[in-house]
């Protein structure tokens, strides 16, 4: 009978190779929009060599799940897919996609604490990070007044430079469900420690946070985001349990 | 070279998750091309914006790519924004060669010259000079 930390890390994975093949193909389908120069490569050389790199990166992200099985091989991958992840950033000059290419640095270094050192290990290194990832961003918006209020809600919604067009203009909406809007982000936010102490919350919050960044996908565009994230769930449901069942 | 390569990958391993943190001026970035036969074109705003008609759950680099460009000039607005920053050196940036490759992608001409301005709430904060497209 397979064992909980082994089903999880499975399910981690398999959704971390999907992340992995989005961001990979992404890269790839991005240079049909520079007919003349990629503005991130200086020569067509360090381009051609970039491409390159994408490619056996691919395809190394598409045999990550096979490679399960073999635990050296595993290992191989991991850590060649982990240097070319670093590489394509210190390339695109540090940050592609902000808080996306952090959540997947995490993860790659969450999966290397399980298939080097012990699978709870980087099971929990996950959980914690993906715990504080929520956290953090609800501690530094529960401080500035413009959250509370709920003015950095309108704003961020109609903001040309973050939001999809046509926008949801809440300007003409009543302030106080505005706030309430802002007070339910803040508290499911801050509520992310909870998952540790009741576990039976945990799929609740998953729930929640499944739906919030499918609605940032929405307003947003943020697609890595939502696979990044929800790459880390499977994570954090067994940590939740790990008290309960052992 | 080791601050490059370094600073960026240190950022990643010790990430600090401030999404959304604070609301920020409103930029616009304007370029401008001279050619051979009209010496003062008008500016042309570059456009930042994007479009939910682009949106994929899977493969979504159209709007990714917005994203990243749009993040790009607001580092470097903070960059050069910086005390003590010194104004010449702006256009050394990483984030100002990346500018520059995106505006020259948008203009067809490979004979074109072009330049750029960058707005914070109709304050011209950054004019570059003359730059011609090249590889």
């Amino acid at each position: 009978m397979i064992s909980t930390e082994t089903l999880a890390l499975k399910q981690t994975i398999l959704f971390f190779t999907l992340s992995q093949v989005i961001q990979t193909v992404e890269f790839l389908k991005m240079n049909k929009f520079f007919p003349k120069y990629n503005p991130w490569f200086s020569s067509a050389k360090e381009l051609l060599q970039f491409k390159v790199v994408l490619w056996f990166r691919l395809i190394l992200s598409m045999s990550l799940s096979y490679s399960m099985n073999s635990p050296l091989y595993f290992q191989a991958v991991l850590m060649t897919l982990f240097t070319m992840h670093l590489w394509t950033l210190v390339k695109m000059g540090g940050s592609f996609n902000g808080g996306s290419d952090d959540i997947t640095t995490q993860t790659f270094l969450g999966l290397i604490i399980c298939s080097v050192f012990n699978p709870v290990a980087g099971l929990w290194y996950l959980s914690l990070q993906l715990i504080y990832s929520y956290f953090a961003a609800g501690w530094i918006k529960i401080k500035n007044p413009e959250w509370r209020s709920g003015e950095a809600l309108v704003y961020f919604l109609n903001a040309p430079q973050f939001a999809l067009t046509p926008r949801l203009d809440l300007k003409n909406w009543n302030p106080k469900i505005i706030q309430l809007l802002c007070a339910g982000i803040l508290t499911f936010e801050l509520s992310s420690p909870l998952t540790l102490l009741f576990p039976s919350w945990t799929m609740t919050f998953l729930g929640l946070a499944g739906s919030f960044h499918f609605l940032n996908f929405l307003f947003f565009g943020l697609n890595r985001f939502f696979w990044g994230w929800i790459t880390l769930y499977p994570a954090l449901l067994y940590c939740s349990q790990f008290f309960k069942n052992s | 070279m080791g601050k490059y390569l370094f600073h960026p990958i240190l950022k990643n391993i010790f990430p600090n998750w401030k999404f959304f943190e604070r609301t920020s001026p409103h930029y616009r970035v304007f370029y401008q091309i001279n050619d051979s036969l009209n010496d003062k074109n008008p500016w042309i705003e570059l456009d930042t914006t994007f479009q939910r008609k682009d949106l994929r759950l899977l493969f979504n680099e159209k709007i990714n790519l917005q994203h990243a460009l749009n993040s790009t000039i607001e580092r470097w607005i903070l960059k050069i924004n910086q005390e003590n920053f010194h104004q010449d050196s702006a256009e050394n940036l990483i984030e100002f060669k990346i500018l520059k490759g995106f505006i020259a992608n948008k203009i067809f001409s490979d004979d074109a010259n072009f330049n750029f301005k960058i707005e914070l709430n109709t304050d011209v904060i950054f004019s570059s000079t003359w730059e011609r497209f090249s590889q």
